[in-house]
């Protein structure tokens, strides 16, 4: 479904992704690994359009997403949940979850997507008119997922969901990762914590300053001793 | 004494209004682009010429006026866009807040010299037949062409609340003018969105101008005063609040009449004063959030 | 080798006596192409509606005088052409001083001045520094004048003869005469200068001052000024509003139903865009002016023809006072016979010459002395002249006087 084919990407002057490459099938989770500033987030926004690659192609069920501006790319069907939650502190619940559902992909089935949302968290219903400001962390996660889900994503991109939440929170976040994810969302995810990305995900991409460096089914690498001691720290051992 | 006060109060209401409308127009672009438009003063004078050259020229009330030259003005604005600001708008925070100053010196500069060829030196104004005709409250005086100033800003600025807080367009300004990423991601076209923006806070200017023309007097070099004025009110109220920066150009109005009773020629510094206090005290301004 | 030695001696004084030798030599004076003489105004800012007044006449005049040749000059035996450069102060008294020294640069033999006192007051002194004379046709203050500068000369009046005119004028009416006073006054020199007046006017002639406030120049809301002269029952209204405050006054006086019998302002009715910015809002303010396009003097039909072709409308009251201006720099330098700044000066401090504002000559401090002074009332969109000063009686039939009219209450108009 989502074709990334060779691509580089700058800021400014300095060069942020080198030749990467990934696929995603429909109705998948991959995980993408990496430590801080390899460019997990860079890809992310590559394909979100906020940072378009200079080379290469991004596919998306056969159309090319790297010359589409952000806002048609959402309309396409793929919508970013970026790491500082792309979310509007000064404005409520419900209008942040409005404005989730803006494109005109969203907008259509507005209603329907604002009760699954709430069905799916059910806290953000009881807060819908708390600026969201005020909310907890976990709460404003949820919020951050839910809007992303209000614009009928077929791909839904999630940029580090468990940074700086609780591990209570973090797992309930996670399920309902995985309760989206049964209703045909594909997932393209980036975690800090290897270990429950790995869980969740079908496969992994390793990235390391700006490049892929390995590819492999999920449960291989959760075995594998290097991913171990690079990523999941020797404590998850 | 109290019919005085009275009076000077509601003097303070009629300038204060047409400060509360000009300021919401800068505050408005400023919240939603990041982009502070120092010509906004500019626009205003536009606004009120176009608003003059209805009257004389044509007849047009005034009042009847206003719609056009907001329409009008909200065209200008949008050319303005597309040609001027969308070059900085891309750029980041802060290359975009200082090249969009660059540009808005500019215009200042450019556009008191085209209003000299246009509508040369001399002073304007709007003054239809009931102009300076006023009825009696309580003692306290109250002239029909501020009194409708300050509805049609009260209007105005209501319109522009409930657009911003009630409509799908309106809530993806605000939107935009707290995060552009998200608002990017949420699907947002913002250049559009910038684009009406500035229109709408083009618009507005004109429409402060239009209302100014009547009430005082056009030349070709009020835009900065009006800028400066705008500017303080804005800081007053906090960047971006519009219901603030009305209520703040009403304390300006107010503070800036009753202080003319004490303080004489002293009074045109109040402005200042209050400003370097907010800039001190309370940066964010009486309404804004720290 | 000597041979060798003898001519590079030889080239070199050849050089010398080709190049060097002639520009040491004192030269017969070549005729310069033009006269050249700048004009340092206020085109933008907010005396700019005045100014503008100005830099028009200057244009009509000299074009005027260039169509008839130029002005002769006697050291070079011939006519020669003016040319005027006219620079923007920008109603700012640092920018009249970079502008003059640009004009010094230039090589100006003479400047004619702006209106506010604030580009007197600091271009008078650069005027002396520079030895170029300064000769303006606004300003009203006293004050330039009395710092022993003798580079500046104003053909325009002063406050010490227009402020106590206003008192004459209500004396010339019959009883019942208005006798309470208000005075507005912006925070400037000659306005001040104007309340000094107005004050010892008053006393002298028995009028009581029962209102007074000050204000800053920028000013929009003057209803607490207007409230107050209102409690007061003040009749008269005194005041030197620059050009863009006088709308804003009369339509807020008229808002808090304020109703005196006369406005008599000096400065911003006088701009002919009073009248149509205010309608007949406009109406029985009076203002006294130096100049005005009714004055039926030599020379006024061709600048009235003239500025009405150019610019769609007669002279302001500005118009004709730089006008008198350049007709007074032109027959100064006639007289002088050549292009030296001193002389020309000295010709203008002996200046006694009818000009279209009346007869012209100067006190030894470069005021007007005996100058024409008319009121101008505004009715129906036009001024008409209601008084004039003593100077006036010579031009009795030139001037077609009408009477002055007390302003009714709003309500009965």
């Amino acid at each position: 479904m989502l074709e990334v084919n060779h691509i580089d990407t700058y800021y400014g002057e300095l060069k942020a992704l080198w030749d990467v490459s990934l696929t995603l099938d429909k109705g998948e989770i991959v995980a993408l690994i990496g430590a801080n500033g390899s460019g997990k987030s860079t890809l992310l926004e590559a394909i979100a359009g906020l940072l378009p690659p200079t080379t290469g192609e991004i596919l998306f069920e056969g159309v090319r997403l790297d010359k589409e501006p952000s806002h048609r790319i959402v309309e396409f069907g793929v919508c970013l949940v970026p790491e500082d939650r792309g979310i509007f502190p000064g404005m409520n619940v419900s209008e942040n979850l409005e404005l989730g559902a803006f494109s005109k992909r969203g907008r259509k089935e507005k209603e329907e997507t604002l009760h699954v949302v709430y069905g799916l968290f059910p806290i953000l219903k009881n807060r819908r008119n708390q600026l969201t400001r005020t909310l907890s962390g976990g709460e404003q996660q949820m919020l951050a997922i839910g809007k992303g889900l209000l614009s009928r994503p077929k791909l839904l991109m999630l940029d580090e969901p468990s940074l700086g939440l609780a591990p209570l929170v973090t797992k309930n976040i996670f399920e309902a990762i995985c309760q989206i994810n049964q209703t045909g969302v594909s997932i393209l995810l980036v975690e800090q914590n290897v270990h429950i990305a790995l869980r969740v995900a079908k496969r992994a991409y390793i990235i390391e300053n700006g490049r892929i460096v390995q590819h492999e089914q999920a449960k291989n690498l959760l075995r594998d001793r290097r991913v171990i001691q690079a990523y999941l720290g020797t404590h998850y051992a | 004494m109290v019919q005085f006060l009275a009076q000077t109060f509601v003097n303070g209401i009629n300038v204060g209004a047409l400060y509360g409308l000009a300021a919401v127009g800068l505050s408005l672009i400023f919240g939603v682009m990041r982009i502070l438009n120092v010509a906004h003063g500019e626009f205003l004078m536009v606004g009120g010429y176009i608003g003059f050259w209805l009257f004389k020229l044509y007849g047009v009330d005034p009042f009847v006026g206003l719609p056009l030259v907001g329409i009008f003005l909200f065209l200008i604005g949008i050319v303005f866009y597309k040609v001027v600001f969308s070059r900085v708008a891309k750029f980041h925070e802060e290359v975009k807040l200082k090249n969009s100053l660059l540009i808005a010196f500019g215009l200042y500069l450019i556009f008191p010299q085209i209003a000299m060829v246009l509508w040369t030196a001399d002073e304007r104004a709007i003054s239809p037949a009931y102009s300076g005709q006023a009825f009696d409250l309580l003692g306290v005086r109250f002239g029909y062409v501020p009194l409708a100033g300050v509805c049609i800003a009260i209007i105005v600025i209501l319109a522009m609340y409930l657009f911003l807080t009630k409509t799908y367009f309106g809530k993806s300004l605000r939107g935009t003018a707290e995060s552009w990423k998200a608002a990017k991601l949420s699907g947002i076209h913002i250049e559009w969105t910038f684009m009406i923006t500035f229109g709408l806070g083009i618009s507005l200017a004109g429409i402060a101008g239009v209302l100014i023309a009547l009430t005082q007097e056009l030349t070709p070099f009020m835009g900065m005063p009006w800028t400066l004025k705008a500017l303080i009110v804005v800081v007053l109220a906090g960047m971006g609040s519009i219901v603030g920066a009305f209520v703040a150009g009403l304390i300006l109005g107010i503070v800036e009449a009753v202080s003319a009773i004490f303080m004489g020629p002293y009074t045109i510094a109040i402005g200042l004063l209050i400003f370097l206090i907010i800039l001190v005290l309370r940066p964010q301004g009486l309404f804004g959030r720290a | 080798m000597k041979k060798k030695w003898l001519v590079i001696l030889f080239s070199l004084f050849v050089v010398c006596a080709v190049f060097v030798i002639p520009s040491m030599l004192p030269a017969a004076k070549k005729a310069p192409e033009t006269i050249k003489v700048s004009a340092v105004l206020s085109l933008t800012g907010p005396f700019a509606p005045l100014a503008t007044q100005a830099k028009n006449a200057y244009q009509i005049y000299f074009e005027k005088v260039n169509a008839e040749g130029g002005i002769f000059i006697k050291e070079f035996n011939k006519k020669i052409p003016v040319e005027i450069k006219i620079l923007d102060d920008e109603s700012d008294g640092l920018k009249t001083i970079l502008q003059l020294e640009v004009a010094n640069e230039w090589g100006a033999v003479a400047n004619l001045g702006g209106i506010g006192c604030t580009s007197f007051e600091v271009g008078t002194v650069v005027a002396q520094k520079n030895k170029m004379v300064w000769l303006g046709p606004g300003c009203a203050g006293w004050t330039p004048h009395q710092r022993g500068i003798n580079y500046m000369f104003s053909t325009f009046f002063k406050t010490p003869f227009i402020s106590p005119l206003v008192y004459n004028m209500i004396m010339s009416m019959p009883e019942p005469r208005p006798k309470k006073v208000a005075i507005f006054e912006i925070n400037q020199l000659d306005c001040e200068e104007a309340v000094e007046y107005w004050r010892k006017g008053a006393e002298k002639k028995g009028f009581e001052i029962v209102y007074h406030q000050k204000y800053a120049l920028g000013t929009k809301d003057f209803s607490a000024m207007i409230t107050g002269a209102k409690a007061a029952g003040a009749e008269i209204l005194l005041g030197y509003p620059a050009p863009p405050e006088g709308p804003a006054m009369i339509k807020q006086m008229k808002e808090l139903d304020y109703n005196p019998k006369l406005i008599y302002w000096i400065r911003a009715p006088e701009a002919s865009s009073f009248g149509p910015a205010l309608g007949p809002l406009a109406d029985y303010v009076c203002v006294p002016v130096a100049w005005s396009n009714q004055l039926a003097i030599s020379g006024n039909d061709q600048l009235n023809a003239q500025h009405q072709k150019v610019h769609g409308k007669l002279g302001d009251p500005i118009t004709g006072s730089a006008y008198a201006a350049g007709q007074v720099l032109v027959d100064a330098v006639k007289r002088a016979g050549i292009l030296d700044r001193k002389a020309i000066r000295d010709t203008i401090a002996k200046t006694d010459t009818e000009t279209v504002a009346g007869r012209i000559h100067f006190s030894p401090q470069g005021w007007a002395v005996d100058r024409l002074v008319l009121v101008l009332q505004w009715k129906d969109g036009k001024q008409n002249i209601v008084y004039y000063n003593e100077a006036g009686q010579n031009y009795k039939k030139n001037i077609p006087k009408v009477d002055l009219k007390w302003q009714p209450p709003w309500s009965s108009r």
